[in-house]
């Protein structure tokens, strides 16, 4: 009864070996797989390193070529831009506007609309200005050079033909040219007192 | 069978196979050959690893940073120059791209050649291509043209020179050219600010230059992972001025044309809102283009409104009569005997032209501008209170713009005082002003009174588009309500026939103002030598004053007298100012005050 048990143990033990000699073989098998997945895994890392940089490479030269597009379309707006400012500057609409016959209003005159009714002192197109009294003139040819020297004498000038709404013709006026029709200021008195 | 005779060896024996055959022969010697490998390769590694050592650990840092520098590029991002408008968001001065044309005189074979092709593109002189080309032998770098337009260098690079290298820079340009120049100031070109707001504001306009840091590749191309640091660049705080396009270049070509036909040294023109003191327009000449700041002469890069003082003469007479008036010492009709001349202070004070004595009122000695007259009104309040309110009219005192090169003016404090200090500042002598604090007298009666500050900035705009608003200073009370009233009334004889400023009147509105014709004193000599300021300060509308235009002219040879010289400019800016403004007439007269003793029994 030993012999047989120690026949089934050795038995047994082949038997119990027996898988351990197999799984050996699995384990072998399973190196192989595992260099063949490593490499693999490996060349779909490399791969994908190189297609992302590929790809990053291609977005620099992408936004190296928008960035050179985006110069040269800032260039272009930047030189709209200045034309426009150069064409509203009021050096430019002045110019134009002469050179199409227009001239500077001699007063300002508005129109209110609820009743119709003109404000201020309306003046054709181009009315000379008075050279001595600076005032509006019709019938007058266009003068350009005030007279040098020439004072603004109160009642002295053709004030009653201008139209003075403001203001109406005393008779001192004529009698009283006397003092300071000019500006006032003394010769002599500011040298020699003056702090500076 | 003589192997099988010999012992195992140890080394094979857990190989021995159950047939007991050994095979020690083959292991035995390629232990030894491995022995050997492994001691060779020990050696090989161990040098790897010693110079393992000195690159990552013993000399790192020097040869990290020498690798780095290698391909590491570093670019100033220039921080873009605030933009300066007008009150109407115009632009008055911005900042646009340029190129500097560079060459390297190494490579250029035929500079004559060169020459022809640049020359009618740059606008240039030939001769001064081949100079810029002429440099000795060592000099690698030359600067052709500087900050030409993106277009000019397109043209160019078109042309392929072999040297020549465009060097992208920024340019501060004025669309409107000369129009408020003074004001703006000028960028020099190394983007440094060269005179007016350009310089008072550069801390504001400038920003803050950032930094990109980055490893390039061929080409200059960034290496898209490679490590990269960059400090944006902060862009300047946009200015919005409060003067208005438009009306500063009426001024500015009413006052370029007057200037001429008086023959005048200089003039300037100031307008001023007088409810929120704000400066409409500020113009000097003769005057620069900004663009080209190297062709103007020194003293027309300078804002000569703030700049230069002169003494106002006849238009101070305004702040003696507001300061008799708010001392209630006299009335507009009060009656003052008023000779052609006297003496105060052993000196002899006349007025213009002779005459026999007249009983004329304060309104009738400020129409006429009678310099006894004024001495006499003044005698009732006294020199130290005179002086009190010239100080609180702003004379001597910053205008609170803090525009570069400022000039304060100044009046002599009553302890300095000659005997013959006080008569003459009464009239307007022996003090000085700048233009903004002449036009500021003028502004404080037309406000009621009350002084504000001038200002020239109202809003700053950030990078970001945030509007922040320039503080609005406080006004000051100089003179009561009634007394500016009284001395606004009084204003507007001078521009009734019976004033020294008829030319200043506008059909339909009711002007007020003061001519002046001081004399001044000759910078050659420090002397005063008979040429004169002729200015006229005036507001309209008088029943609601609007707008205060303030016209002075240095030494006009033509045309001596305030109100000749400086009317038909007060007029052209004011009807111009009125009409843009849209104040439409009140349809009401000017009251007349009594002039001589004999209208106040009419």
């Amino acid at each position: 009864m030993t012999a047989v048990p120690h026949a089934g143990s050795r038995r047994t033990v082949l038997r119990r070996t027996a898988p351990a000699v197999h799984s050996t073989r699995t384990g072998v098998m399973s190196n192989g797989a595992f260099a063949l997945a490593a490499v693999a895994i490996m060349s779909i890392g490399l791969l994908a390193l190189l297609v992302l940089n590929t790809a990053l490479a291609k977005g620099s030269f992408r936004a190296h070529e928008l960035r050179v597009e985006k110069a040269d379309l800032a260039q272009r707006e930047q030189l709209l831009r200045t034309q426009i400012e150069d064409a509203s500057s009021p050096v430019t609409l002045y110019k134009r506007a002469t050179d199409q016959g227009m001239v500077e209003s001699v007063t300002p005159v508005f129109i209110r609309l609820s009743d119709g009714k003109i404000l201020g002192v309306p003046y054709a197109a181009g009315t000379p200005l008075d050279p001595v009294t600076g005032q509006p003139v019709t019938g007058m040819a266009p003068t350009g050079v005030t007279e040098p020297g020439a004072e603004p004498a109160a009642g002295t000038t053709d004030a009653a033909a201008t139209p003075q709404p403001t203001a109406s013709t005393q008779p001192e006026s004529q009698t009283s040219p006397g003092v300071a029709t000019g500006d006032s200021t003394d010769t002599e008195q500011p040298l020699g007192i003056t702090d500076h | 069978m003589s192997t099988s005779t010999r012992p195992p060896s140890r080394t094979s024996r857990i190989f021995v196979t159950q047939d007991g055959r050994p095979r020690t022969f083959e292991v035995a010697d390629s232990s030894k050959r491995l022995r050997f490998l492994a001691i060779a390769m020990a050696f090989v590694l161990s040098i790897f690893v010693a110079r393992l050592i000195d690159l990552q650990l013993l000399n790192r840092a020097p040869r990290a940073e020498a690798a780095v520098t290698e391909r590491t590029a570093t670019v100033t991002l220039p921080a873009e120059r605030g933009t300066i408008y007008d009150d109407k968001m115009n632009i008055l001065a911005e900042s646009i791209s340029a190129v500097d044309v560079t060459a390297d005189p190494r490579l250029v074979t035929d500079k004559q050649a060169y020459a022809d092709y640049l020359a009618p593109i740059l606008n240039i002189p030939k001769d001064q291509i081949i100079a810029s080309l002429t440099k000795p032998p060592d000099v690698k770098f030359t600067v052709i043209a500087k900050q030409v337009s993106p277009e000019t260098w397109d043209a160019i690079a078109s042309l392929d020179l072999v040297g020549v290298v465009g060097k992208p820079t920024t340019k501060r340009y004025y669309p409107s050219g000369e129009l408020a120049a003074n004001v703006l100031g000028y960028v020099r070109e190394d983007g440094e600010p060269g005179a007016g707001l350009e310089y008072g504001l550069d801390s504001e306009l400038r920003g803050q230059d950032g930094l990109k840091v980055y490893e390039s590749g061929i080409g200059g191309r960034q290496i898209p992972t490679g490590s990269e640091r960059e400090r944006e660049a902060v862009p300047g705080t946009s200015v919005q001025l409060t003067i208005d396009r438009d009306l500063q270049w009426v001024a500015q070509q009413a006052i370029e044309k007057r200037v001429k036909e008086v023959q005048a040294d200089s003039g300037t023109v100031v307008v001023i809102d007088p409810k929120t003191g704000q400066i409409k327009a500020l113009a000097s000449v003769p005057t620069m283009n900004p663009n080209f700041p190297g062709q103007a002469d020194d003293a027309n890069r300078n804002n000569r409104a703030l700049t230069e003082v002169f003494e106002p003469g006849s238009t101070s007479k305004v702040m003696t009569m507001a300061a008799v008036l708010d001392q209630k010492a006299a009335t507009p009709r009060t009656v003052f005997t008023v000779p052609y001349s006297f003496s105060r202070g052993g000196s002899l004070f006349r007025n213009h032209d002779p005459h026999p004595t007249y009983r004329l009122t304060l309104a009738g000695i400020l129409a006429k501008s009678a310099n006894t007259g004024t001495i006499e009104a003044a005698e009732k309040i006294g020199g130290e209170k005179l002086y009190e309110y010239i100080k609180k009219f702003g004379v001597g005192e910053p205008t609170g713009l803090n525009f570069p090169g400022e000039s304060d003016g100044y009046v002599p404090p009553p302890s300095d005082w000659s005997p013959t200090s006080f008569p003459t500042i009464a009239f307007g002598q022996g003090l000085s002003v700048n233009a903004i604090q002449a036009a500021s007298v003028t502004a404080t009666i037309a406000n009621g009174g009350v002084r504000i500050p001038n200002t020239l900035v109202k809003s700053y705009i950030g990078a970001d588009g945030q509007v922040q608003q320039a503080k609005q200073p406080d006004g000051i009370r100089v003179v009561s309500e009634d007394a500016a009233k009284k001395t606004m009334r009084m204003m507007e004889q001078v521009v009734g026939d019976q004033g020294t400023a008829q030319m200043a009147a506008i059909d339909g509105y009711r002007v007020a103002g003061k001519t002046g014709t001081a004399y001044r004193i000759n910078d050659d000599c420090g002397c005063y030598d008979n040429s004169v300021t002729a200015s006229f300060i005036g507001v309209a509308p008088a029943d609601d004053p609007a707008l205060v235009v303030a016209v002075i002219v240095q030494n006009p040879k033509l045309s001596r007298y305030g109100g000749m010289t400086g009317g038909p400019v007060f007029r052209e800016v004011m009807v111009h100012g009125l009409q843009s403004m849209n104040i439409a007439p009140s349809g009401k007269k000017s009251p007349q005050l009594p002039i001589y003793e004999t209208d106040l029994k009419k």
